[in-house]
């Protein structure tokens, strides 16, 4: 049988790929979004409130968080639709900070001492989170629905030119990206039996946009590529562990100068299927 | 009304330092469109640079000004070349994601160096206080608003009076007619880098004097502030930075006085989203610049 | 009448791009709108399109109002358009323009996501590959909209706005920057959709262009309309000679 040991390490990989997914969501209609720690908070905080206050079982709870997540995402998506990117990044960066300020003042969540007592996450559940994850990404991108997604990233106006309802899809895009990210963040919480704000500041974040823009930015499979070498990293080199931050950060100014697409872009994807959509 | 003038005073003070902050930030915006993570880390890591020299000298302020600021110039130019000389603009994000790297490896940095325990930083001129009219002045806190209005005001010199500056303002404008105008553009923006630094490494100094106390972990919420500060004044706007920074502190003083410390994040935040939703060109700037 | 503007107005701060504008646009009709740079012809086009909104005035469309609606309602109702310049997706290949121009008739929301084995979707893209193909373009579907000569994207694009059958194409420019080949395709690209009875909203700076494929020429000149008529009236037009090459010296 796996051992405890392997468990955990698929459960976080598989975490990490729903959080990466999610922001990879939003991020392929063109909108790069700095707070996608906000979303996973929404989404552990309300799945842990339902197992934990109320017995919920745990994948109705996470659900429910992705939807709370979902509801959210699309509050957000709604007023920031005509900002430029660098508006859109400050008012993400804000409204991360703003939930985890939030979730700090509030003594119903255990404000800044955390909550605890989350349970309940099996590989085999967050491997199927992940895999309709995956189907979705995929069906999504194969579809005109991605195509859609696509043409509003490359060019806003002429997709709107052509029948695409920039302003729906946007902010669907924010939505999902937002579910799927708190699905992880329900997830999250129970795997780790304990949540506290700063789990989910800023350095989530840059985390989940570290496995993103590492794994590649063009397709949905570099954040899953990212997603799970970059969690994997911290556990395959022991020495990594009080560096890690210091060794993300060069990552981050290495990709940037040699190669700011990413290992997986959309050539080297057709050169390894030969065809696309 | 006593105390609200104390408290007004007071986010005046913090204000300026935060000002200096938003003043940083919005240069390099203004100049390149380019959001510096890296603004509140330099500061952070300027900041302990500074407290070293302090206390390594036995107290001198001025050393420790000088020290961070020197750190903080250093720093600026390493911005300048990890994330903008030498990174593709190909793809609009690499350049500040680029910053976001630097801020992580400036953070793990500081606390491997120092340590993640909060730490006092010494008033060498705490004694002296004095009362102007219903306000409690300190000598240091005149020192450290001084210091602030110098540099505001060196600033503004520059941008205005020098070649520099003019050179500044002209890449700002637009980097493709300030190079055919005959203006060094990549050196110009160098030296904007430079000076964002030496803004950083003093609004270090200063806010760490202010306080009292410094940990490896104020870069972030340093930085949000200059951010509200920046985007209440108006994006690229100099001068409404310097504002934006005094409404800043203003806020935080008042939240912290008559809501409680908690709310103080909340608010300030709160104040930055707001104004992004109802009042995206802050309060002095000019419109915002759609994307193609 | 397919298309009626009526005192079509937009007002840019201080500037009047398009002063009181009124059009009619016989349905099946090749329609041409020429005058000087700056005359306020792009203008027009977006606000018929949808990309900016009027100050004043109305737009009447098939018999009904559409200055109120966004530009993407308008591209399912029926109106379709090119750019000055040229707008792909480029990082799409040339089949995903093309189908990225089908939206307007394609099933594209959340039920695409298991649509695409279907025959309604391969149906569609039958026809993609077709229009590609009655351009000349078949042999181009799978390359990278980005990597083509100039010519070759003029004519995707063009190809990504039929594609979906639009009532009514607008058509920025598409032989300016052309050599006499290239210009020569696209001319023939568009007598073909002539031929289909699709009606046609074409800017123009070449005049033999227009001589060639327009029935009607409205003249515009400082956002007003100073002449409309057939090419050839239009041409010897006193106030079009004026606009075009200035005032006339007096002997």
């Amino acid at each position: 049988m796996i051992s405890v040991f392997a468990d955990s390490v698929i459960i976080g990989a598989g975490i990490s790929v729903l959080l990466a997914l999610g922001l990879y969501f939003t991020l392929a209609t063109g909108q790069f979004s700095v707070g996608h720690g906000g979303f996973m908070a929404i989404g552990a905080y309300t799945a842990s409130i339902l197992t934990v206050n109320f017995g919920w079982a745990l994948v109705p709870a996470v659900l429910c968080g992705a939807l709370a997540a979902f509801a959210i995402g699309v509050l957000i998506g709604l007023p920031v639709l005509r900002f430029s990117h660098l508006y859109l990044a400050m008012a993400t960066f804000g409204f991360g900070e703003i939930v985890r300020a939030g979730f700090s003042i509030s003594d119903y969540v255990g404000g800044v001492g955390g909550m605890r007592g989350m349970l309940g996450t099996t590989a085999p559940m967050v491997l199927a989170f992940v895999a309709l994850a995956i189907a979705f990404s995929w069906l999504h991108a194969h579809s005109r629905w991605g195509l859609a997604c696509d043409a509003i990233r490359q060019d806003e106006d002429a997709a709107a030119a052509m029948g695409i309802d920039v302003r729906l899809n946007k902010v669907l895009a924010f939505g999902v990206g937002a579910a799927l990210t708190g699905i992880g963040g329900g997830l999250y919480a129970h795997h780790f039996f304990f949540i506290d704000p700063p789990t989910f500041g800023l350095q989530m974040s840059v985390a989940i946009i570290l496995y993103v823009i590492f794994g590649g930015i063009e397709t949905f499979w570099g954040a899953v590529l990212g997603a799970i070498v970059l969690s994997l990293l911290p556990d395959l080199f022991r020495f990594l562990k009080d560096w890690y931050l210091f060794f993300y950060g060069l990552l981050f100014v290495a990709l940037m100068i040699f190669r700011p697409q990413g290992v997986i872009d959309r050539r080297l994807l057709r050169a390894l299927k030969g065809g696309r959509r | 009304m006593d105390l609200l003038l104390q408290q007004l005073y007071n986010g005046v003070l913090i204000g300026s330092t935060y000002a200096l902050v938003a003043l940083g930030f919005t240069l390099v915006l203004g100049t390149l469109d380019l959001l510096n993570f890296a603004h509140g880390e330099t500061i952070m890591f300027a900041a302990y640079a500074g407290l070293v020299a302090l206390l390594g000298s036995g107290g001198s302020v001025p050393l420790a000004i000088a020290v961070a600021v020197a750190t903080g110039a250093i720093l600026g130019l390493a911005v300048y070349f990890g994330s903008f000389r030498f990174v593709s603009k190909k793809y609009w994000t690499a350049p500040a994601l680029s910053t976001v790297g630097i801020a992580l490896i400036l953070q793990t940095g500081a606390t491997r160096f120092w340590g993640t325990e909060q730490r006092a930083v010494p008033d060498p001129l705490s004694d002296a206080n004095f009362q102007l009219g219903p306000i409690t002045v300190g000598l240091s806190q005149l020192v450290i608003l001084g210091v602030t209005v110098a540099l505001m005001i060196g600033l503004h010199l520059l941008l205005t009076r020098t070649r520099l500056g003019k050179a500044m303002r002209a890449v700002a404008e637009n980097h493709v007619t300030a190079a055919l105008l005959g203006v060094p553009v990549e050196r110009t923006i160098a030296f904007t880098f430079l000076i964002s630094g030496i803004l950083a490494g003093a609004a270090g100094a200063l806010t760490s004097l202010v306080y009292h106390t410094i940990t490896p972990f104020i870069g972030l919420n340093i930085l949000l502030k200059g951010m509200t500060g920046m985007v209440i004044g108006g994006l690229g706007n100099v001068y409404g930075a310097m504002f934006g920074g005094v409404i800043v502190g203003i806020l935080e003083v008042l939240a912290v006085g008559y809501l409680s410390s908690s709310y103080q994040d909340v608010l300030v935040f709160a104040a930055l989203i707001a104004v992004l939703m109802f009042k995206p060109a802050g309060f002095f700037g000019i419109q915002v610049r759609d994307r193609a | 009448m397919i298309l009626q503007l009526e005192r079509l107005s937009k007002r840019f701060g201080g500037l009047t791009a398009v002063d009181g504008i009124d059009l009619a646009v016989a349905e099946h009709s090749v329609h041409a709108i020429i005058g000087p740079n700056g005359s306020g012809k792009t203008t027009l086009f977006n606000l018929i399109s949808g990309a900016i909104a009027p100050t004043a005035g109305r737009i009447t469309f098939g018999g009904a109002r559409i200055d109120e609606r966004p530009a993407h309602e308008r591209a399912r109702l029926g109106i379709k358009r090119t750019f000055q310049n040229i707008r792909l997706f480029s990082e799409l290949s040339v089949l995903e323009n093309v189908m990225v121009g089908q939206h307007p008739v394609a099933v594209t929301g959340i039920t695409s996501l298991y649509r695409r084995w279907g025959a309604a979707e391969r149906a569609q893209r039958e026809a993609a590959m077709e229009i590609l193909a009655s351009l000349g373009l078949a042999g181009l579907a799978q390359r990278q909209a980005g990597e083509l000569a100039y010519g070759e994207k003029r004519l995707v694009e063009i190809a990504r706005a039929v594609a979906s059958g639009p009532r009514l194409l607008l058509l920025d420019e598409p032989t300016s920057g052309m050599n006499a080949r290239e210009a020569e395709e696209v001319v023939a690209a568009v007598r073909k959709i002539a031929a289909r009875r699709m009606t046609i909203l074409i800017i123009e700076h070449h005049l033999p262009v227009v001589k060639d494929l327009a029935e009607r020429v409205t003249v515009l000149n400082f956002g007003k309309k100073v002449a409309e008529d057939t090419p050839a009236g239009v041409l010897s037009h006193p106030e079009v000679i004026e606009a075009y090459l200035g005032a006339t010296v007096s002997a």
